[in-house]
């Protein structure tokens, strides 16, 4: 039987009505939590498992699929809407789509986050299904030399955020990367900056990094300048849905983000953070409109938003054909397997086909949920912004404390959200961007420990970077990425008679 | 008021999202205590029983513990169990918490092992397990040493001969800096005469990124606990040189591992010892257990103590325990009270002097 | 509210006519700062244990680039406003409107309203402390209608206190209110 036969049991199997209901607590569960900063889909499932013991495995699998679905569906809602991300993979999402909420256009972004994640998830599912094989192959190539070059092109991205002033962009770079340096350096497992406080040998986590310099530094920033006087509401402008020119905008970034997505994410250390920072710089270049980009561009969020949710279906390759888990969330997955008594890996296919293609077939059914749950949901949700901004404020300082605390429930994450918040004011006073830091909080560490693992196995060759193939291939992209803009800029100005720009 | 009816309907609509239907799929509370082993005069526990995993959900010690959880609360007591995360530094957060805020508290263990050894030792805490009350120690799973399928190497015997030669040029991808799986890298060196220092390990974070560097053969060799290799060794993707368990354990246990009885076939059979020859074996001696077990805070009368090991020890000798042991892999490693106290003691002998030679703790 | 806010883009910025000494002062106070925080890290990198484990590069190199890399555009910085270069109009919050001065009285009342959260969550217990800091933020940036905020920080408390501890079985501290919740 082909992959499409096999598929076709799997629905069988998914399509029946106790299982569509488990599917639907499931994105109903993974949407909920996403929604919320720090409550991930990694700790939802964690924190089932224990009461989904008396389930059929394939009951508990399609719930749980269900929820990490969900939960890259969610993360983009409150990244739009309160500028407060749910993941680390929704950062960039909160760059434009917030923006584009305070414009009045909260509705059209996360309705096109929610079609782009659909599209994105339904196309990665679909890849799942018939590509899986060929991409752990591929995978499997990479080596630390590989990611390292693929972080490099990662934090070209950056260059696009650092805002009008240099100077000031990497002032926020450097201080990401500080905050980066915090906590136990992995390859030698010395401690850094960590000033004996013991809460801060895990390193200072990205999220709370996030909702630190993003929701409660604009909060505090808000307070400070308040336009005071009747309690104001942001209005939604336009139509609540998207305007046909929006999805004129939406629909190849859509695709492009998938595309980026889907790969990077089956890569056993690729992640959901490195596409959708590619894809944010991709549309930024290739769009028609890039005048736009910074005050609330509709392609920065439909792009990285279907590269986040492709990753999620990209993760699930290496999960099921090698049992390689490659993101928290596919850890817990994994732990969910034994528990099961079920080992996954390349024999689950032949072991478990039953199991295997029910859960994917669930993927489709859960995405098609998902869709249908937060479309109407857009509408609904952007009425938050229709609160008083003191009361949307108040808000915003609830679920930031509930999500840092509730992580490691310990007070000394509080102590940290604060002084990163007041980092965030302060870095607003200044006029210093805040995205460049948050992206060097999470590229950083990661580029260190793979720059350095590379040199490890290479014992100490610097020219593993271009020797290998893939490693200089992607090196080779970057810096074309760097140079090109700046050459046409240089050939531009040289071209236009000085007269056409006044 | 329009925006208080929105808030009203938007937490109506979260409240929708409760689990309803997981929470009523939880086991039903079936149990009746049984009778309490004899050194337990009282009745224990007396209210809600608490077990802080010392690392977030779904990690190693969070798994355990959450399995001891249902089998304590569904076979052996009548009281319920919660298990709380408190994650951080290898465990020593935890630990910290639990000799300051918990001292003398009744109700409260503490789920550890060898990782939380070598971490006090790294992580220079100033909080260390003489501390604590020992309870008994639960689960071992052994390392396993393992090579691509298309690895020249087709002993051990072939890796030791290039590690001595050259150990700089040999890779061990494994898994944190001052792990279990660094730890046996190093014991090994010593066993062949290698100075530990020149050994090239390549700690990698989360066990799937070591287990591709190793299928991608971006490394040399791999360590691991056997049942993150299983699969891939069973499939024949990676071949397995050997494992760190002891020449008594290996000789006495092959089908058992001293475990009650096999399970009734449902899945795969009782934590049997892998069928790969030990390290000791093949000339090279060292063992090394990674073992799972229970502490109680400091300042815990005597009488709670022996209550505490004896409902353990009855949790022990349940065929729910066994199930448990059987569907993860693990190795039945039961070792209660002063025994395990005396144990605890060994192995931090043992292990930090590796870990100052590895320049990992002072 | 029809016009979208332009956000101040650099160039206008630096076209303004020399800004004024005070703020001169705060933004090379900024730049001192960076270079005091380039050389802090570089203080404590010399601190890092260097292992005599196999690396080529070591746990120090990149905590001295970075050190380094904060110094050097500190002192950029600081050269770009001795120069006349300053950034005024910051932010393009629509919230805010960056001509004000700042109004410490409401961000003072918002960290006190955090500061409380901080020390009540463990003490008196995740809902007290939750509803606390909804009716005192939303206080200090100036609602005042008491009942209607009150009563929306106690349900939102109380709600995702309930969905968090029974629903996915999280543990937030009952505090006070242990065995009323």
């Amino acid at each position: 039987m082909g992959p499409l036969g096999d598929l076709a049991s799997g629905f069988g199997v998914a399509l029946t009505p106790e299982n569509l209901l488990w599917a639907l607590i499931g994105v109903f569960l993974g949407t909920a939590v996403g929604v919320l900063p720090g409550i991930g889909p990694a700790l939802t499932v964690a924190l089932l498992l224990p009461v989904t013991y008396d389930l059929e495995p394939i009951s508990a699998f399609i719930m749980f699929a269900g929820i990490y679905y969900g939960g890259m569906y969610g993360g983009s809602t409150t990244s739009i809407l309160l500028n407060t991300p749910g993941e680390s993979a929704s950062i960039v999402t909160a760059i434009e789509g917030n923006l584009m909420a305070k414009r009045g256009r909260g509705a059209a972004a996360l309705a096109t986050a929610a079609i782009g994640s659909f599209v994105a998830g339904t196309l990665g599912t679909l890849a799942l299904t018939l590509v899986a094989p060929v991409m752990v192959k591929l995978a499997l190539r990479f080596g630390a030399a590989e990611y390292f070059a693929l972080i490099v092109l990662a934090f070209t991205t950056i260059t696009a955020l650092l805002g009008g002033s240099l100077v000031r962009g990497l002032i926020s770079l450097l201080v990401g990367l500080t905050i980066g340096l915090v906590g136990v350096d992995t390859l030698t497992g010395q401690s850094r900056f960590t000033f004996g406080v013991p809460q801060l040998l895990d390193g200072i986590d990205v999220v709370t990094v996030a909702v630190g310099l993003f929701a409660v530094g604009e909060t505090l920033w808000v307070a400070s300048r308040l336009r005071h006087g009747a309690e104001e509401t942001i209005p939604v402008r336009g139509s609540v849905w998207m305007t046909r020119e929006e999805w004129k905008r939406s629909w190849k970034p859509w695709l492009r983000g998938t595309a980026l997505g889907f790969p990077i994410g089956s890569l056993p250390a690729g992640g959901a953070e490195i596409p959708t920072f590619l894809s944010y710089s991709i549309e930024r270049r290739l769009s028609n409109h890039p005048e736009e980009f910074g005050k609330g561009a509709i392609e920065g969020v439909a792009g990285p938003e279907a590269a986040n949710n492709a990753s999620a279906a990209g993760v699930l390759v290496p999960l099921l054909t090698l049992g390689l888990p490659t993101s928290a969330t596919a850890a817990i997955l994994l732990v969910a397997f034994q528990r099961y008594g079920l080992n996954p890996g390349s024999q689950l296919f032949q072991r478990d086909p039953e199991l295997v293609w029910g859960l994917i077939a669930s993927l489709y059914i859960g995405n098609v949920m998902l869709l249908v749950l937060n479309l109407p949901l857009a509408g609904l949700w952007v009425r938050l912004l229709a609160i008083p901004r003191p009361m949307l404020y108040a808000g915003i300082l609830v679920f930031a404390g509930l999500g840092t605390y509730s992580q490691k429930g310990s007070t000394v994450d509080l102590v940290i959200l604060y002084v990163l918040g007041a980092l965030g004011f302060l870095m607003r006073r200044f006029d210093i961007p805040v995205a460049p830091a948050v992206i060097a909080v999470i590229l950083g560490p990661v580029a260190e420990e793979h720059f350095r693992r590379a040199l490890q196995l290479s014992q100490g060759n610097y020219m593993t970077f271009v020797t290998r193939p893939i490693s200089g291939s992607i090196l080779l992209l970057a810096a074309l990425g760097l140079i090109v803009p700046i050459v046409l800029r240089a050939v531009q100005t040289r071209r236009t008679p000085p007269a056409s720009s006044a | 008021m329009r925006s208080l009816r929105l808030l009203g309907a938007l937490i109506a609509m979260a409240l929708l999202a409760v689990p309803v239907f997981a929470r009523s799929a939880a086991p039903v509370m079936a149990a009746a205590p049984l009778a309490q082993a004899g050194e337990c005069p009282t009745d224990y526990p007396t209210e809600t029983l608490e077990i802080m995993a010392p690392a977030a959900p779904g990690g190693g010690w969070d798994t355990t513990a959450r399995e001891i959880q249902q089998v304590l609360q569904n076979e052996v007591i009548d009281q319920n169990v919660e298990v709380f995360n408190v994650a951080g530094a290898g465990g020593t957060v935890g630990l910290a918490q639990l000799v300051s805020d918990n001292a003398g508290d009744e109700q409260t263990m503490m789920m550890m092992g060898l990782v939380m050894v070598g971490a006090i030792a790294t992580n220079q805490s100033p909080v260390t397990l003489e501390q604590v009350t020992p309870i008994a120690r639960l689960t071992t799973e052994y390392e396993v040493i393992v090579v691509p399928a298309n690895s020249e190497y087709q002993t051990l015997d072939d890796l030791m001969e290039d590690f001595k030669a050259n150990p700089g040029a040999v890779t061990w991808g494994g898994g944190s800096a001052g792990g279990t799986d660094h730890i046996l890298v190093g014991l090994m060196a010593q066993a062949v005469g290698v100075d530990p220092t020149a050994i090239n390990y390549v700690p990698f974070s989360g066990g799937g990124e070591a287990l591709a560097a190793i299928l991608g053969g971006q490394v040399s060799a791999g360590v691991s606990g056997y049942g993150e290799f299983q699969d891939q060794i069973e499939a024949g993707e990676l071949r397995a040189l050997a494992i760190s368990a002891g020449q008594d354990v290996a000789a006495g246990a092959t089908p058992g591992a001293g475990a009650a009885s096999p399970t009734t076939g449902s899945a795969t059979p009782v934590a049997a010892l892998p069928p790969v020859p030990t390290l000791q074996e093949q000339g090279v001696d060292v063992e090394l257990a990674n073992w799972r077990g229970l502490v109680a805070p400091p300042e815990i009368s005597d009488e709670v103590r022996q209550c505490m090991i004896a409902m353990i020890d009855q949790m022990h000798q349940t065929q729910a325990w066994q199930d448990v042991l059987a569907r993860y892999g693990w190795q039945d490693f039961f070792l209660a009270g002063d025994e395990f106290g005396e144990y605890l003691s060994e192995e931090r002998d043992r292990v930090i002097p590796i870990l100052q030679e590895l320049g990992l703790a002072e | 509210m029809e016009q979208t806010p332009l956000p101040s883009t650099p160039e206008q910025v630096s076209h303004h006519s020399p800004p004024p000494l005070r703020d001169r002062l705060a933004e090379l106070a900024l730049a001192g700062a960076v270079v005091i925080l380039g050389i802090i890290v570089i203080w404590e990198t010399r601190g890092i244990r260097v292992t005599p484990a196999y690396s080529k590069v070591g746990p120090r190199v990149i905590p001295y680039l970075v050190g380094t890399g904060l110094i050097v555009v500190g002192l950029w910085l600081a050269v770009e406003v001795l120069e006349g270069r300053t950034a005024t109009g910051a932010g393009d919050a629509e919230d805010a409107d960056p001509t004000l001065p700042t109004d410490w009285r409401c961000v003072g009342g918002l960290a006190v309203a955090l500061l409380v959260y901080l020390v009540l969550i463990e003490r008196a217990g995740f809902v007290i402390a939750s509803a606390l800091l909804f009716f005192g933020s939303a206080f200090a940036m100036g609602s005042r209608r008491i009942i209607r905020d009150a009563a929306a920080g106690i349900l939102l408390a109380i709600a995702v206190y309930e969905i968090f501890t029974r629903g996915l079985g999280l543990r937030l501290p009952a505090g006070v209110l242990t065995g009323l919740l």
